[in-house]
């Protein structure tokens, strides 16, 4: 083998070691040979020795504690810019909400043209008379409540009934005015009779700033000949666009009485609230926010007892906290029976990272987290409190709408709402369990 | 540091745990340091990109599997820091006014009792400045290799894994990054060396 023309190959391997055990006793042969190669084998181990025994330089003092500063700077700039993101979304989160009730409208104008557009408009009607035979009959097993809700100025004992069977349908109507999306579902939704049915009035009125005229003129007439007198109806409402017809006059002062989306959000009852409820639901489904708090348990190592926690009050009153919960665990140190204490605080998160640097410099805290953060999904508490807070809403409708005294459900609505805002800002927060352990 | 212990300051540095992080690192500053100065030449540089390299691992250490060893990543970073400053700076001439600083004194200067002697120490600081000069006219691929395969004594394997290039790659690296060392040292500092190697 021509070892000379690899000479700076097997002399590295060579000193290195790397050789086979074959190679190795030919190349040292060849070297007994060769002054050339022996020589260069010669300088580079010696040079290879100099690198080798070559002092390590001392590292500059202050290095680290720059660079903790920088590191530090940069911790604090990334959980920025992470709850920028998070504040970045909640104008797109809105955004969805803005895009859903325009598209909503959307759908709600396409389906009147296309209403309008339609050949047979009889059939519709048809439907329209179905639904009035059902609020008729819904009249019938709830006279009395009905009664409470129509204004009776206006109503004499002959109309009273159909009347009642007009708000009835105008409570559906008021339930899709109420909540764009409702609407929506329930025009698209023709395959549920009711909502059909429903729908079918309902986009009269949702066309018509009056559309609870319609209800009402029609109401007047089921008790007649409905077809015949629907028609009629349908023609007038279509002409005059919400003027209350002769007829109806009687039910126009009642029907203006619950003109205003508030005045219809009155009339509930609780079939309806369930409809809503229902229909309330493709909302939820369109939301993709998520919600989560975040927890860690970290150890305080305790020497002198009151000191650390004292000192470690001092630590998260600079940053804005104040105990939250206390208590004690027991068997918390593995093989040790005895009670370990606790305290719960809850800080900003960015300034996870910089409370345990201030800790361990200023408080002289040996801080050690016993857990990673624990991020816990609570989007569905969000929704549940948010479906509360409809409830509510429209209890506090129908409260008012009764004259009842609706200050206790004001309490509880904005306790919710402020349920609902603390898990919002809770996105941010970490609640942290420090456990105080013996040295 | 045991392998749970690692793995757990390193779960919690992914999670931005600076503490963690520093924990973590904290053994690679001084050889981090080290691979800097050798690479640069200078103690100004190697302080600001052995920096750069920590701050750098702690960006991305979210990315960072757990496929080759914590030291060898972050000595990858530390040569990609260094190959890109010298790229960046290739074109600007500085000229180098380096000079002996208090940072150059390694802990055995500091030893009195070990001190042999002032001709033989004059005689081994001349060594070194001449072992200096030579790393810093090498070819900067060549030199990265000399540095981690003979100042810091790093296996084949550790080098493979750190410059991501294969074994094979590794071994003859090694031996054209000598072979460029020992003719600087032999063909301007013969005079240095003459009584060890000839």
């Amino acid at each position: 083998m021509n070892f000379c023309e690899k000479s700076d190959t097997y002399i590295s391997l060579y000193i290195d070691e790397q050789l086979e055990k074959k190679e190795k006793e030919e190349f040292e042969e060849h070297l007994k040979k060769c002054t050339q190669c022996a020589q260069k084998l010669k300088e580079e181990s010696y040079f290879v020795q100099l690198c080798k025994d070559d002092e390590d330089i001392i590292l500059p003092e202050g290095f680290s504690e720059s660079l903790h500063k920088r590191l530090m700077e940069i911790s604090i700039e990334e959980n920025n810019t992470t709850s920028e993101t998070v504040d970045k979304k909640k104008p797109f989160f809105l955004n969805r909400k803005l895009m859903a009730s325009l598209s909503t409208a959307a759908v709600i104008v396409l389906s009147l043209l296309a209403y309008n557009l339609l050949p047979k408009m009889g059939s519709s009607l048809e439907k329209t008379s179905s639904v009035y035979d059902r609020a008729t009959m819904q009249t019938a097993e709830n006279e009395d409540d009905r009664a409470g809700i129509v204004s009776n100025e206006t109503i004499d004992g002959d109309n009273k009934e159909s009347a009642a069977a007009g708000n009835d349908i105008n409570e559906f109507a008021g339930t899709a005015n109420n909540n764009g999306i409702d609407i929506n579902s329930t025009f698209s939704d023709s395959r549920e009779g009711n909502s059909g049915e429903a729908s079918d009035i309902g986009r009269q009125k949702a066309a018509k700033s009056k559309v609870n005229n319609t209800a009402g003129i029609k109401e007047n007439n089921t008790e007649k000949n409905s077809k015949q007198a629907e028609d009629k109806i349908k023609l007038k409402v279509d002409t005059s666009m919400g003027q209350p017809a002769e007829e109806s006059v009687s039910f126009g002062s009642s029907a203006q009485s619950v003109d205003s989306s508030n005045e219809l959000d009155r009339v509930y009852d609780m079939e309806d609230d369930q409809v809503m409820m229902g229909l309330a639901i493709p909302e939820e489904s369109t939301e993709n926010a998520q919600y989560f708090t975040n927890y860690v348990e970290m150890t305080v190592t305790v020497e002198y007892g009151e000191a650390e926690m004292e000192n470690l009050s001092k630590l998260m009153t600079e940053y804005g906290a104040s105990v939250q919960s206390s208590g004690v665990v027991q068997g918390y140190v593995a093989n040790l029976k005895e009670d370990t204490a606790y305290m719960e605080y809850t800080i900003s998160l960015s300034d996870y990272a910089a409370m345990q640097t201030e800790a361990r410099l200023k408080y002289k805290l040996e801080l050690k987290a016993k857990t990673d953060i624990i991020k816990k999904d609570i989007t569905e508490e969000y929704y549940a409190l948010e479906n509360k807070l409809k409830e509510l809403d429209i209890k506090i409708n129908r409260a008012l709408s009764n004259g009842e005294d609706i200050s206790n459900l004001e309490t509880e609505k904005s306790n919710l709402i402020e349920q609902l805002n603390a898990i919002i800002s809770r996105q941010e927060m970490i609640t942290i369990r420090f456990f105080f352990v013996r040295k | 540091m045991g392998f749970e212990m690692e793995n757990r300051l390193l779960n919690k540095a992914r999670l931005g745990d600076v503490q963690a992080f520093e924990e973590l690192s904290g053994t690679y500053y001084s050889k981090v340091y080290n691979l800097c100065y050798r690479m640069l030449g200078n103690p100004d540089d190697a302080l600001e990109q052995a920096q750069e390299t920590f701050i750098k691992a702690f960006r991305y250490i979210k990315d960072f599997k757990g496929n080759c060893a914590f030291s060898t990543w972050i000595y990858r970073i530390a040569t990609n820091t260094c190959l890109d400053f010298i790229r960046k700076n290739k074109n600007k001439n500085t000229v180098s006014i380096e000079q002996e600083t208090f940072e150059d004194i390694t802990l055995k200067d500091q030893l009195v009792s070990n001190s042999p002697g002032p001709d033989k120490i004059a005689e081994q600081n001349a060594q070194k400045a001449a072992l200096k000069e030579a790393l810093s006219k090498m070819n900067e691929k060549n030199r990265i290799i000399v540095i981690l395969r003979d100042f810091m004594d790093l296996s084949y394997e550790d080098i493979a894994e750190s410059l991501e290039i294969p074994i094979g790659t590794v071994k003859s690296r090694i031996s054209r990054a000598r072979a460029e060392l020992r003719e600087l040292l032999c063909s301007s500092k013969e005079h240095l060396f003459t009584d060890y190697v000839k």
